[in-house]
């Protein structure tokens, strides 16, 4: 219910962007910028590169808004654009192949308890994070952190949403498998 | 992993708390007999927690905001376009106006008596603030469609549309508001439903 209430007022705010009103861009601004920032972290480690990503993002929503048509939440919309401005800025640095594929899930079993355990540990849950892919990362982000649902992640990824679960579980074997590992190795 | 007899959608509903019960209660007798799947599960829960906890604590800065207000009022706002298939929402909508107003004429100089109980569409003269939704019309509906919708639901629209296509529509009543929200939520004429 909150987060419906939260996302009729994103969109009369965003209606009152496109109409032109500053106070309204700052307050969508400080709504979502740091969550843009987050999302954007998950593909780039440079942090004046974020800024940038986030400062474009936040850009092309002020000139987008008029173009907005409710078909996702305001949140989505906006990581979209983000993900958009993320690897625009990829393909310029080349530093972004369409065919890369994912690392692929281990076969074996992971050490169960183990898991478990570490699962307690959010330093390692992060550091096992860090060492999936871009893509990986960048949808455990939204499932996970965002809360966001499939279709969702698929809309804001421009995936199929049978791609996204496919990323999501093979991201999934691959934290396990980290998680089973001895703290230090990890 | 990732049990056979589950979807990624049934586990991600599970971890969040909406799965139904009947569902829970097969993920969670699996989880009993099998230690990777519950290892699995535990994950999932974890991972939340984690990322958020990831330099908690930041906050859009002021110079952020500062940036933008600055390349927003250097580049005016002359790159805004609106898209064309929701003008095409806002032209169908105003034709339902126009067909109303020429209807309404029509009757005036034949003198035929005015037996419309529910206008579509009222002035700003004569409209009713208190009861009102803001309503986003399907971009695939049409004229007609959204002329009977309105005039089922007892509905008149009183302002719009807005930047976002954004119509205000009036009811007579609180009870006939409530009503009006249950039929547009279900409708597929309507896109978004906003209370006011």
């Amino acid at each position: 219910m909150s987060e419906r209430r939260d996302e009729d007022r994103d969109t009369f705010v965003l209606a009152q962007i496109a109409a032109g009103d500053m106070a309204a861009m700052r307050a969508l601004y400080m709504a979502h910028a740091e969550a843009v920032r987050r999302f954007v972290l998950t593909r780039l480690r440079d942090e004046f590169e974020v800024a940038d990503i986030v400062h474009e993002t936040m850009l092309s929503v002020w000139r987008a808004a008029v173009g907005f048509e409710g078909r996702s939440t305001v949140r989505s919309w906006i990581l979209s654009l983000a993900r958009n401005k993320v690897i625009d800025h990829l393909r310029k640095q080349a530093k972004v192949s369409l065919a890369e594929p994912d690392e692929n899930a281990p076969a074996e079993d992971p050490d169960a308890e183990a898991v478990v355990a570490a699962t307690q540990d959010a330093q390692r849950v992060r550091a096992c994070v860090e060492k999936l892919s871009e893509r990986q990362r960048a949808v455990v982000h939204l499932a996970f952190f965002e809360d966001l649902s499939y279709p969702e992640i698929a809309a804001i990824e421009n995936s199929p949403e049978g791609t996204v679960k496919t990323r999501i579980f093979h991201a999934k074997k691959l934290l396990m498998r980290c998680l089973s590992r001895p703290p230090e190795t990890v | 992993m990732a049990g056979a007899p589950f979807s990624e959608d049934d586990l991600l509903d599970y971890v969040r708390g909406v799965a139904p019960p009947e569902l829970s209660g097969r993920i969670e007798a699996m989880m009993a007999n099998d230690p990777v799947f519950k290892a699995e599960i535990a994950l999932m829960r974890g991972l939340g927690p984690a990322l958020q906890d990831n330099d908690a604590g930041q906050t859009p800065t002021e110079f952020g905001w500062r940036r933008v207000e600055a390349a927003i009022r250097r580049e005016g706002t002359g790159q805004r376009t609106a898209p064309s298939r929701r003008q095409m929402v806002i032209w169908r909508v105003a034709a339902v106006f126009l067909g109303i107003a020429v209807l309404g004429q029509a009757g005036y100089i034949t003198s035929l008596p005015t037996t419309v109980e529910a206008p579509i569409y009222r002035t700003a003269s004569g409209a009713t603030e208190e009861y009102v939704l803001g309503v986003a019309f399907a971009p695939n509906a049409t004229a007609a469609e959204i002329a009977d919708l309105l005039r089922d639901a007892g509905a008149s629209v009183i302002d719009g549309p807005s930047a976002l296509g954004l119509y205000r529509v009036a009811f007579a009543s609180q009870e006939a508001l409530r009503d009006g929200q249950t039929q547009f939520g279900t409708s597929p004429l309507i896109d978004l439903v906003a209370e006011e």
